[in-house]
């Protein structure tokens, strides 16, 4: 099997050999260590996604008022050019008629 | 087994004679936490060991997975239903896009009748304020 490091850390192991033959004998230290890693591995992922729900809420209450907002703001505008539509039919007519 | 250490960049190794069974508890506490075995080797040459925790066990476990699982379904379902809402917010948006560009050019007309026929000049602010926003609208 190969593993492969950084120059620094080649010289870390070098100079750590013992112990890490030693790591290599209690093979329940290694248990512990990645029973603890996974549980901090575990919080981090449910962190994450907790943070992303947060994020995708707002977002998605700030889309919906934007929807909301623009839905009437789209029945102001189509009244109003209505009304205006309406008032210069009105204004041209008026207009043609004090030209005769 | 013999373990080789070697550096990205470089000739200079380390080797462990690694008992085989040895390796294969390795392999399987890699099983069982889910961690593959060249990050529990990195574990064991560069990281050492960590003191024990009274939440790491199987029971928390499975209770991280249910709400990691349960988050995850509710972020699914709420990404789900925004795509869209997000399509059909923006074609309103370029609705009242259309409609203003249409409205200016009536307010343009509107106020050239007016002056033409002496009339009183009207007030537009509060749909010259809404156009101005859509016609400035991203797409």
């Amino acid at each position: 099997m190969e593993i492969e490091v950084t120059n620094d850390e080649l010289a870390r192991i070098r100079k750590n050999k013992r112990e890490i033959a030693e790591r290599f004998r209690d093979l329940e230290g290694l248990e512990r260590t990645l029973r603890v890693l996974k549980l901090r591995f575990l919080i981090e992922q449910r962190e994450r996604v907790k943070k992303r729900l947060v994020e995708m809420k707002a977002s998605y209450i700030e889309l919906t008022e934007f929807e909301e907002t623009a839905k009437r703001d789209k029945e102001f505008l189509m009244a109003f050019r209505k009304e205006l539509s309406e008032e210069n039919k009105k204004l041209r007519t008026e207009l043609e008629a004090r030209r005769r | 087994m013999k373990l080789t250490v070697r550096p990205k960049r470089g000739w200079r190794r380390v080797t462990f004679k690694v008992p085989d069974e040895t390796m294969e508890r390795i392999r399987e506490l890699c099983e069982r936490y889910d961690f593959r075995v060249g990050e529990a080797v990195r574990i064991v040459l560069l990281h050492g060991y960590l003191e024990d925790d009274s939440n790491a066990n199987e029971e928390t476990f499975e209770r991280l997975k249910e709400e990691i699982s349960r988050l995850e379904k509710e972020l699914y379902e709420l990404e789900g239903k925004w795509s869209p809402l997000k399509f059909r917010s923006y074609y309103i948006a370029m609705d009242n896009q259309n409609l203003a560009i249409q409205l200016s050019a009536m307010i343009a007309e509107n106020k050239r009748l007016r002056e033409r026929l002496g009339l009183p000049k009207r007030d537009y602010s509060e749909v010259e304020e809404k156009t101005h926003y859509y016609l400035n609208f991203e797409k």
